[in-house]
């Protein structure tokens, strides 16, 4: 009798061991995605932004077509690769923006030698949204790799371990800056006031 | 992971605990109050004398008289405990807890006479409000209102109880004294304040600790108690025991609130600062912030005592100082900037991709 009390105690405890487990997974899993729409947001919302920024300026830089057009042509190709992609495609993805990043920086350090633009104000509010825009795709992906970080630990633990398999958890890639031009984010001007 | 993920961890088991204890102590005050009642009334209780039944046969029973000069059995009629005053006193803290939590956002920002900034608007307001979504994301929250209020003092603050009713607020003295980077450091703290939840922790513990105080109030005024009720009867001891215990903590009970709910409000600014370091990833800015903010001496006039706990640093100029007061809602800012400093060091040493 007292066995099997013992017994059927364990296996009511087995049984929500795994529930909890395996839902704390699944949650992690959508948290997960859910990160990873919010980069594609701010993807989109940058790729969306930047012919405007370049229109903003173009009747002031008109001896500075090559900038214009490698920012242009650099929007394009990160526009292309990021269409459809998924969480497999880290790495396509972070290079190309990569290229973006590098291109963005150039132009911008040219934005602020252009005393026409400066005498306008437009610099400031150009600067602002420019900064506002790398930030914000910054802090999605950090976003991204904190969640997805705390959800490959939590597949490896004990014990999730046991139930990854059911939950069809697989380890999310980080986002992870791969070249070394990246790591120069564009150096606005973050002391604006 | 480094450490403000674990700093996080213990500081919400320890809010748990202080939430924990305040909704027993809130059960004692109805229930020993109950239970004191329960034990005089029950001493006195005459005991009736017992009735006496006599067997007619086939398994049933009739009432008997009792012989003359035989001695009649007494009992106790057995009285139902009936929980008035746990049932009264529960019912009132969570109707005022919902009545205060229902329209704390609009008084709170009516009373400070702030201005909306939204996604059209220029100069400083445009930086703020960008910065602010940017933070957002970055905590993976919903945006929040924006909101400006007209004070130099510099000075920040979190409303708002529920899903898409957030609010974060900046005054025109924060936005011009600070770097990006600093106001970054300093909404990533108000928005940390909106993710764990503390605004409605801390609206909440206030209605608590202004009840624990009516209920002080309220006894102290009732003369009535300390019968000498010197029956030997085990009832009336228990209850009296009871009574006395039940009365020392209401009288103590506002004090103790005060400091518990205070304690809470000090450990959640730890908290907050640490979520703004993870958010922003860089601490020395929340750090330079605070040092600007305790460095501007003046007190924030147009933020009441009442909101102090939601804001980014004390809106009382007295609680800018250094010293360890039992009685303020932030910790000194000595103390958080060398936490801070923990934090940066942690990060330095264990660097997170992104």
């Amino acid at each position: 009798m007292i066995g099997a009390i013992i017994i059927s105690l364990i296996a009511v405890i087995a049984v929500f061991v795994a529930v909890s487990s395996y839902n704390s997974l699944i949650n992690l899993k959508e948290q997960t995605n859910n990160s990873w729409k919010q980069i594609d947001v701010q993807l989109k919302r940058r790729h969306d932004l930047i012919p405007n920024l370049v229109e903003a300026v173009r009747g002031a830089m008109q001896f500075e077509r090559e900038t214009l057009e490698a920012v242009i042509a650099a929007r394009n190709k990160a526009v292309s690769v990021c269409t459809g992609a998924g969480p497999a495609n880290v790495a396509e993805i972070a290079a190309a923006e990569g290229a973006l990043n590098a291109a963005l920086s150039r132009f911008s350090a040219i934005v602020e030698a252009y005393p026409d633009l400066k005498a306008t104000g437009n610099v400031a509010q150009f600067q602002e949204e420019l900064t506002s825009t790398e930030n914000r795709v910054g802090f999605a992906r950090q976003a991204y790799n904190d969640t997805a970080t705390s959800y490959n630990v939590a597949q490896q633990q004990f014990p999730n371990v046991l139930f990854a398999g059911l939950a069809k958890a697989a380890p999310a890639t980080l986002w992870e800056i791969s070249e070394h031009a990246d790591r120069e984010v564009p150096k606005v001007n973050l002391s604006f006031k | 992971m480094a450490t403000f993920f674990e700093l996080q961890e213990k500081n919400r088991r320890k809010t748990k605990w202080v939430v924990a204890l305040f909704v027993a102590f809130f059960l004692w005050l109805g229930l020993g109050l109950d239970l004191a009642l329960y034990y005089k009334a029950r001493a006195h209780d005459r005991p009736t004398p017992a009735k006496v039944y006599r067997e007619t046969g086939q398994g049933a029973y009739q009432e008997a008289e009792l012989p003359p000069g035989a001695i009649r059995p007494y009992e106790k009629k057995s009285r139902p405990f009936r929980p008035v005053f746990t049932l009264v006193i529960g019912l009132l803290g969570a109707g005022l807890a919902w009545w205060e939590l229902s329209g704390a956002a609009a008084t709170v920002l009516k009373a400070v006479r702030a201005t909306p900034v939204n996604g059209d608007t220029k100069g400083p307001g445009r930086v703020f409000h960008n910065v602010v979504e940017e933070m957002s994301i970055a905590a993976g929250m919903p945006m929040p209102s924006v909101w400006i209020i007209p004070d130099r003092d510099p000075n920040a603050m979190a409303v708002g109880l529920k899903h898409g009713d957030f609010h974060v607020a900046a005054t025109e003295g924060l936005l011009l004294s600070l770097t990006r980077e600093e106001l970054q450091g300093v909404v990533a703290h108000e928005i940390a304040h909106i993710k764990n939840q503390d605004v409605r922790l801390m609206t909440t513990l206030t209605v608590l600790v202004g009840l624990s105080a009516l209920i002080a109030e309220f006894v102290a005024r009732c003369r009535y108690y300390g019968s000498s009720d010197q029956s030997g009867d085990d009832d009336s001891r228990i209850g009296s025991i009871i009574f006395v215990i039940w009365l020392f903590t209401v009288l103590l009970a506002p004090l103790a609130t005060r400091i518990m709910a205070l304690m809470v409000s000090k450990e959640r600014e730890y908290l907050a600062d640490a979520s703004a370091a993870q958010f922003t990833r860089n601490p020395q800015a929340l750090i330079s912030a605070l040092e600007k903010i305790s460095g501007a001496a003046g007190a924030t006039h147009s933020i009441s005592q009442a909101s102090a706990h939601l804001c980014i640093a004390s809106p009382t100029a007295a609680d800018l100082s250094d010293e360890q007061s039992l009685f303020s809602t932030h910790p000194p800012m000595s103390q958080r900037i060398a936490r801070l400093r923990l934090i940066g060091r942690s990060m330095a040493q264990a660097p997170s991709g992104g």
